[in-house]
């Protein structure tokens, strides 16, 4: 009793002391960038230590603070500018202030605060204003949709703690605010717009991917966690999201930009961590809701960390086309790429593949015990997934090929991309601990405990295990190495038809099978760089300018200066007065 | 389903024996007198085959026996007895040996069935199939087709051209370990001359 | 009146030579914007039966422009050689074409010195032209087959190429006609039919997926296109009716023609070529025989419809010896018409445009002084 009190006197000196010492970070930033982000750092690994204390969002607050980490550490190694350390130092408050919300108005500020740095970090140099002001514009939608949720949510309880609702209603609005912002489909370009062509840093492109959409999805889980089930939303949230996988994964598979791909990656991803959290609400079945509920945590781990360590990677770039960049190779950051891209194509062993693996497993699971018509959505949804997930494979073995593989050797930089892709498996091994369950098949070779299975209250459904793959991958390898004998080796050219020339093939090129084969879902043109478009992006902005034209004529046939006009609107406006006063 | 009908109906195509072809075939005497040859294969008395063109100046003083025109097969390699991939590389041809190299593949002849196969790339290749006279560029692209080719390795010099340079030209400069003349050589004696060079029956 | 090609310096005619160079309108195709690159297939590739390089421009994927490297020029010298030795030479030059060349350089040949060859000959050369236009259609059909990794046809194919050339040796002594024609001489002793069941290819090659590669694929409108493209693409141009000489008309022969212009259309010509071809045989009896050529001086064209198209020589004799020779191969339009129609396809297009024209690099790139 006492070490709990303690616990949380702890706990609660523990909150103090990391928001203070962002605080002081941001005050730093006027000094020194690098001081700042230093300290930055520093408050991330508070921040780390204090989510590990904590109870049922620990995954949250410790992947943020993760990202923060080692966005902060690359910050601190490689920029300088000291406008860029406040707005980059302010952003992690907010998201901080957000996470640490006790009540809604705490809620609110830090969502406000954290949208108004990163515009001010994106909006501001670029002779290009639309992609902050898209991003600003979009937020501040996503913000009256909070509010006119937490509104409702006040309506019924009496007070802004988070307390227990019994009306779903607000649920459905902070919903849709939240996946506005994590540039769900058919709002993509609110992700994708600011990180290709605004001017945000490697680091806050991390940020902008991982940290600020896991706000996004920490703020549904808390909902859904106050409010009732609701089926219907649901498999509204499966569907949207399994969209978003399919489009973001296509669009960042025929994208020829480089942190266009990544954002268009960061859509892909959101949607499945949506359809992973509209998982978590369709189903009522309580071991299928806890192994939903694994899928969730463990997709947000894999695409949080495996999203910053790609960004970075964009940072040791020069150029942001694929197929014009220059780099040169170095060990880490073959590796490290290697890896990370690797689990962002959710292969085994890393822990992209665990959470791939079981977001499919819990869509079929429920595809099979969600009677009726419901359970057409997440088998839908599987086919949705399964394809962006081949799409997204595609993008990033691009990826890896032409920002590493394809360069010449030079440097030994991006240490801290190995550590991060490193990482990657290792953390794959730690998803046991999240794991509802496990246990073992010694027939397979899977010794006991060694299995991370999936079942639900009809029976078992199946099992990964990526200890089983992480060690035998190794091993196999090794024999047949031992096994080949002694080796004789010639190094020879690459064989190039004879013909002596350096036989290339673009990045460009790779995916344009694609966007021949495609053309009309990708409106593709010849020659231009960006030879696809968001039919999304394109359709709203068809929306806004009929709208913008409508209303410039309305309001030119409406107030047209005739005083004659003008007294019959006020006759009308008497009439109507009378009459609503009247009854 | 008419062709599989059809071709169960047709039975087996492959020969064991292939029927005789009289032009290129093993030249003798058969009568006297003296022949002007324009590749000089006539030396003495000797039929050279390896310069030999078959261009029938020479006809009826010597005169085609039917039988299958010899290839030399300097070294064979055991390792291949099962498994024979052939790469063609054509630096100069006119066509005819292309086309009588593949025609190995034909359902008479059925290359297969002695476990000799091609590949698209010389990188997998066992044996370089070198065909035609050498022309300037094709050299590098030979040398860097040998190059390619890992340990062990054949060379196989399909046609008069490659081995002496025929009427048209010089060979190329490469050793050859098995030589198959003949313009163009056909597919019975190709066949023969690659299932000596891999060690078969 | 159409054009054939350039025969020397002149231009070669429907109605004989005219001034050369001939004029085609060649079109061009500009720079690739962002993410074009070139690519390069051969010179030496599993896919090509040859040795040639095509570098094409690109934006992956898509075909923009493409352009022919020559990578096997051989230099062959006939200026000033007798008689006998050039012809070994041409024989040569593409064997599997070998009756054509011959042909047409004996034809010339006979022209320049003011004769006529016999009945029994130009039976004989008919006999020669036509079994070699049976066997390089089908080789043309098995390569199309090949290239869709369609087996069942691809070996049927072969076999018949296989049956073809073993007939040809039956009936002329060589596969490929080496040696069967002299300066005064025909040796093909009898005609040996080749036996082709042309209602099993069709049925055969009757297959959706096969047909829907070809349909489409590289489109040839040229009015100076030739051979089978031409008859291909509607146009009934063809030298076995246009060249008197070689006596096509007594033998029933028609013309053979598609509306398309694809690759389908290429295919489904040479089909009905070989049936075509058949025919012509069935009424044709093949003796050897000799005939005497005198020893004159003059200049004589010789051109034939080889598989792929017209093909003529420009001979120039002097006391048994030749002066001069011009060449006009084929395959030298039949690339030109090849890499007109590709631009606006894809890579996997490529194989079956190219393996439909039937051309012979062998021919098109010998230079000849």
């Amino acid at each position: 009793m006492v070490s709990d009190m303690y616990l949380q006197i702890d706990k609660f000196y523990l909150e103090i002391v990391t928001l203070l010492t962002m605080i002081t970070a941001l005050a730093l930033s006027l000094w020194s960038a690098r001081a700042s982000h230093v300290v930055a750092a520093i408050s991330s690994s508070l921040f780390i230590l204090y989510g590990l204390y904590s109870g049922e969002f620990r995954v949250f607050y410790v992947v943020s603070g993760l990202v923060w980490l080692f966005s902060s550490t690359f910050s601190a190694l490689h920029d300088r500018e000291r406008w860029y350390s406040l707005t980059f130092s302010g952003t992690l408050l907010g998201i901080m202030i957000t996470l640490l919300s006790q009540n809604y108005l705490e809620f609110l500020t830090g969502w406000e605060l954290m949208t108004l740095f990163a515009y001010a970090s994106i909006g501001v140099y670029r002779r290009e204003w639309r992609p902050g002001y898209t991003f600003l514009a979009f937020g501040e939608v996503s913000t009256v949709l909070l509010i006119a949720g937490f509104i409702l949510a006040y309506q019924e309880t009496g007070t802004f703690l988070f307390h227990t609702l019994t009306d779903t209603l607000p649920l459905w609005f902070t919903t849709f605010g939240f996946t506005v912002k994590m540039g769900i489909f058919p709002f993509l370009m609110v992700e994708w717009l600011p990180i290709a062509h605004g001017n945000a840093k490697p680091s806050l492109s991390s940020v902008l991917s991982a940290s600020m959409t896991l706000a996004g999805v920490y703020g549904i889980y808390k909902m859904m966690s106050l409010c009732p089930q609701t089926q219907a939303l649901g498999g509204v949230l499966i569907l949207i999201g399994a969209f978003s996988v399919l489009f973001g994964a296509l669009y960042s598979y025929v994208s020829d930009h480089m942190k266009g791909m990544l954002a268009f990656s960061t859509i892909e991803n959101n949607g499945a961590i949506l359809t992973a959290l509209g998982s978590l609400e369709l189903s009522a079945d309580p071991v299928l809701k806890a192994f939903a509920q694994f899928s969730l945590m463990v997709y947000v781990v894999a695409h949080s960390l495996a999203k910053t360590g790609l960004f970075l990677v964009a940072g040791y770039v020069h150029g942001e086309s694929m197929s014009t960049l220059s780099t040169q190779r170095s060990f880490s950051l073959e590796i490290g790429t290697t890896l990370l891209t690797a689990s962002m194509s959710g292969l085994l062993p890393t822990v992209g593949g665990v959470a791939v693996w079981s977001l499919l497993e819990t869509l079929f699971m429920e595809s099979i015990s969600v009677g009726g018509i419901l359970g057409l959505i997440p088998l839908l949804a599987g086919v949705m997934v399964g394809m962006g997930e081949g799409f997204a494979t595609g993008a990033m073995a691009r990826f890896t090929s032409f920002t590493s593989l394809v360069r010449p050797r030079g440097g030994e930089r991006g240490r801290l991309v190995l550590l991060i892709g490193v990482l990657m498996p290792v953390l794959a091994l730690l998803s046991y601990l999240l794991s509802p369950e496990m246990a073992g098949a010694a027939s397979l070779g899977m010794f006991s405990n060694s299995l991370i299975p999936s079942g639900y209250s009809g029976g078992s459904f199946g099992g990964i295990s990526p200890l089983y793959v992480l060690i035998i991958l190794p091993i196999l390898s090794l024999i047949t190495y031992l096994a080949s004998g002694r080796r004789r080796v010639r190094t020879v050219d690459p064989w190039d038809n004879g013909s002596g020339r350096r036989l290339t093939y673009t990045s460009f090129g790779m995916a344009n099978n694609i966007r021949l084969m495609l053309r009309f879902v990708l409106r593709t043109r010849k020659g231009a760089v960006e030879t696809s478009a968001d039919v999304f992006w394109r359709a709203i902005l068809q929306l806004v300018r009929g709208y913008v034209r409508f209303s410039r004529a309305f309001s030119r046939a409406y107030m047209n200066s005739s005083i004659s006009w003008y007294m019959i609107y006020m006759i009308l406006a008497f009439i109507v007065v009378i009459l609503v006063v009247f009854l | 389903m008419n062709w599989f009908l059809r071709g169960i109906r047709r039975g087996i195509l492959t020969e064991k024996e292939f029927p005789q072809v009289q032009w290129p075939s093993e030249l003798h005497r058969s009568k006297e007198g003296e022949v002007k040859c324009p590749t000089d294969a006539l030396k003495e008395d000797r039929w050279d085959p390896n310069r030999c063109i078959f261009c029938r100046a020479c006809e009826p003083i010597l005169s085609p026996t039917g039988r299958s025109v010899q290839a030399q097969v300097k070294r064979s390699e055991p390792s291949f007895r099962r498994s024979f991939y052939l790469y063609p590389i054509d630096v100069g041809t006119c066509g005819g040996c292309n086309l009588e190299f593949r025609l190995i593949a034909s359902p008479q002849h059925d290359m297969t069935r002695f476990g000799i196969f091609l590949t698209n790339t010389p990188r997998h290749a066992d044996a370089l199939v070198v065909m035609g006279v050498m022309t300037p560029k094709m050299e590098e692209v030979l040398r860097r087709a040998y190059d390619a080719m890992p340990e062990p390795k054949l060379v196989i010099l399909l046609g008069v051209c490659a081995v002496s340079g025929g009427i048209l030209g010089m060979p190329p400069d490469i050793r050859g370990d098995v030589v198959i003349p003949g313009c163009p050589p056909t597919p019975e004696s190709i066949l023969r001359a690659l299932v000596e060079a891999k060690s078969g029956e | 009146m159409r054009i054939i090609g350039d025969l020397g310096p002149h231009c070669l005619t429907s109605e004989g030579l005219a001034e050369g160079p001939c004029k085609y309108s060649r079109p061009t195709i500009g720079e690739g914007g962002y993410g074009s690159f070139n690519f390069l297939y051969g010179p030496s590739a599993g896919g090509l039966l040859e040795s040639v390089a095509f570098d094409i421009l690109t934006y992956g994927e898509s075909i923009e422009d493409v352009r022919a490297l020559s990578y096997k020029t051989r230099h062959i010298k006939v200026g000033g050689l007798p008689l006998r030795d050039v012809l070994f030479k041409v024989e040569r030059i593409n064997v599997p074409f070998a009756a054509s060349h011959t042909i047409a350089f004996l034809t010339a040949v006979e022209n320049a010195l003011g004769v006529s060859p016999p009945e029994e000959v130009v039976e004989s050369r008919i006999a020669q032209l036509e079994l070699e236009r049976i066997r390089n259609n089908l080789l043309v059909i098995q390569r199309l087959a090949e290239a869709a990794s369609f087996l069942v046809p691809t070996y049927r194919l072969l076999y018949y190429v296989e049956e073809v050339n073993r007939a040809i040796s039956r009936s002329c002594g060589h596969r490929y006609f080496l040696g069967a024609n002299y300066l005064g001489e025909s040796r093909c002793q009898e005609l040996h039919l080749p036996r082709i069941d042309v209602e099993e290819l069709r049925d055969l090659l009757s297959n959706r997926i096969f047909i829907d590669r070809l349909q489409g694929n590289g489109v040839v409108k040229e009015d100076w296109a030739i051979g089978p493209a031409a008859r291909a693409a509607g146009f009934s141009y063809d030298a076995r009716l246009e060249v008197p000489e070689l006596k096509y008309r007594d033998h029933g022969f028609k013309i053979v023609t598609e509306s398309k212009g694809d690759a389908f259309s290429r295919m489904l010509v040479r089909l009905e070529e070989i049936e075509v071809s058949l025919k012509i045989l069935e009424g044709v009896e093949v003796k050897p025989r000799r005939f005497e050529l005198p020893s004159r001086e003059g200049r004589g064209i010789g051109r034939v419809e080889s598989p792929s198209g017209d093909l003529a020589y420009m001979v120039q004799v002097e006391q048994g010896s030749i002066k001069e020779l011009h060449l006009l191969p084929p395959s030298r339009i039949n690339i030109l018409l090849f890499l007109r129609s590709m631009p606006e396809n894809i890579f996997t297009d490529f194989p079956f445009n190219w393996e439909s024209f039937g051309i012979w690099i062998s021919e098109a790139e010998v230079s000849i002084s």
